[in-house]
C-alpha cells in the first residue's frame, strides 16, 4: 500500500474531480506543485483551472515548492469568493 | 487524591495559604451588563433620571464595592491593590455597561474585585433607575480579562471573535465582540447577497467553506490587520449555506480609540478575508448555478479576461461548470 494524503477538494474543483474527499497516492519528495500536477493527471477535468487553483497543506496555504507528506490534509483551493 | 485548597486539614474552609506563590503584577477586567428599557437608557444619557447622575454614581459604587470584596466573598484574601477603575457605558437600546479594572501586586489574582465591583456597579444602576423601570435586570456579570497568574492571559470571547456559522448572523454579537472601554468609535461592515452580478439577476447564493481553514484564515487575517492597526479590536462572522438576497453573508466589526483606525482596519479585514478565506459561492442566475470566479482557461482569452465573461458565452460553449461533462 503507498503511502497517501487526505485530499479535499471544494466548489468547482470538487466537481471537477467528482468527489470531495479522497485518499490520493503521494511519492516522497512529491511538492505541492506535483501534487496538483498529479491530480490532474487523473482527473483530465481539472486541467482548464488548474492555473487559477491554489494547495493548502494542513490548514495553510503551502507554496509550491513545499513537500507533501503522507498523512498530509492537502486542500485544492479554487479561486476563493467570500464576502 | 489531593484534597480541595480551600480546606484545611479537618475539612474546614480556610483563606488559602499563598506564602509559596510568586509576587506578580496581577491584573483583571470584568463587565456586567443592566438590560433596561431604550427610554430608561435616553433619559441617563440626557440627564433626566430621579436620582441625578447615573454613571457618576455607579462608577463610584463600583470602585467602592471593588474594595470590600474580601469582606463579602468568604475565602479571598484582602489584597493591596494598585489601580481600580470603573468605567459606566450606556447602549440608547437600553444596554447599561459596567467595566471594573482591578490591579495589584501580589500572590493571588484580582478577578473577584473586578467581578465585585461590576456586580456592585450594576445594582447600584438598578438602584438609580429602578423608579423608571423596576423590571431592569442585572445580567452577565463576566470576567473579561485576566493577567499576571500561572494560568496566563486569559482574554474572554477570544474564541468567539471569529465565527463561521450556518444560520442568520446577528450583528449585535458581532458588535459585542469589539466592545471595549476605550473604544472611541465601532465600524461594521455587512456583506449582503445582492440580485445581480455582472449585469445579470441573481436569485440565490450558496456559500461553502473549508470549514477549519476558513476559521484559522479568518483568525490570520484578524491578527495581521490589528497588529498593522494598534488599539484595534476586529471580529467577523461569516455564513455558509444558501442565502437569499438581502441576507447578510459576512459582517465584519472593528473597534478603536479612534474613527480613522476602525474604518482602516474594517477595510483591511474583509478586503483580505475576501481575497484569501477558502469560501466559496455558487451563483443561481438566469442560465443556472456557476461558482463565482471559477473560469476555464480555455475561454480567458486576451479579449476575455474580465470576469464577467462566463456569461458572455453561449450555454453549452463549456461555462456551466457545474454540470460540465468530460
Amino acid at each position: 500500500m503507498s503511502d497517501t494524503v487526505k485530499l479535499l477538494a471544494f466548489a468547482g474543483a470538487r466537481e471537477m474531480i467528482g468527489e470531495a474527499e479522497l485518499a490520493f497516492p503521494v511519492a516522497r519528495g512529491l511538492t505541492a506543485r506535483g501534487l496538483l500536477d498529479a491530480v490532474c493527471a487523473r482527473y483530465p477535468r481539472l486541467v482548464p483551472y488548474a492555473g487559477s487553483i491554489r494547495v493548502a497543506i494542513n490548514g495553510t496555504y503551502a507554496a509550491w515548492d513545499e513537500p507533501v507528506r503522507a498523512g498530509d490534509e492537502v486542500a485544492l483551493i479554487p479561486p476563493v469568493a467570500g464576502g | 487524591m489531593d484534597r480541595p485548597t480551600h480546606l484545611d486539614s479537618q475539612g474546614h474552609a480556610h483563606v488559602v495559604d499563598v506564602r509559596e506563590k510568586a509576587e506578580t503584577h496581577r491584573i483583571a477586567v470584568a463587565r456586567a451588563r443592566v438590560r433596561t428599557r431604550p427610554e430608561v437608557a435616553r433619559a441617563i444619557l440626557d440627564g433626566q433620571t430621579p436620582k441625578g447622575d447615573v454613571a457618576a454614581v455607579v462608577r463610584v459604587a463600583a470602585i467602592a464595592g471593588a474594595k470590600r470584596t474580601s469582606d463579602l466573598v468568604p475565602l479571598c484574601h484582602p489584597l493591596p491593590l494598585t489601580h481600580l477603575a470603573a468605567e459606566f457605558a450606556v447602549d440608547p437600546r437600553g444596554v447599561l455597561t459596567i467595566v471594573v479594572r482591578a490591579e495589584c501586586v501580589g500572590r493571588t489574582g484580582v478577578e473577584m474585585e473586578a467581578m465585585a465591583g461590576a456586580s456592585i456597579g450594576a445594582l447600584t444602576a438598578y438602584d438609580m433607575i429602578k423608579g423608571l423601570d423596576r423590571e431592569a435586570r442585572i445580567e452577565a456579570v463576566e470576567l473579561l480579562e485576566k493577567d499576571g497568574g500561572r494560568s496566563g492571559h486569559y482574554l474572554r470571547g477570544a474564541g468567539e471573535r471569529i465565527a463561521l456559522v450556518d444560520r442568520p448572523i446577528v450583528v449585535d454579537d458581532v458588535l459585542a465582540a469589539v466592545a471595549h472601554p476605550s473604544a472611541g468609535g465601532q465600524v461594521l461592515f455587512l456583506g449582503t447577497v445582492r440580485d445581480h452580478a455582472d449585469g445579470q439577476p441573481v436569485t440565490l447564493l450558496e456559500y461553502e467553506a473549508y470549514a477549519t481553514m476558513a476559521v484559522a484564515e479568518m483568525g490570520r487575517c484578524v491578527a495581521e490587520v490589528e497588529a498593522q492597526f494598534p488599539g484595534v479590536r476586529l471580529a467577523v462572522t461569516h455564513r455558509v449555506g444558501a442565502l437569499q438576497i438581502g441576507d447578510l453573508a459576512v459582517v465584519c466589526a472593528a473597534s478603536a480609540p479612534h474613527r480613522g483606525e476602525a474604518f482602516g482596519a474594517a477595510r483591511a479585514l474583509i478586503d483580505a478575508i475576501k481575497h484569501r478565506v477558502p469560501i466559496w459561492k455558487r451563483e443561481h442566475g438566469p442560465d443556472g448555478p456557476y461558482w463565482v470566479d471559477f473560469v476555464d482557461a480555455r475561454c480567458t482569452g486576451e479579449e476575455h479576461l474580465h470576469r464577467a465573461d462566463r456569461h458572455h458565452f453561449p450555454v453549452g460553449h463549456g461555462h456551466e461548470h457545474h454540470e460540465a461533462k468530460p
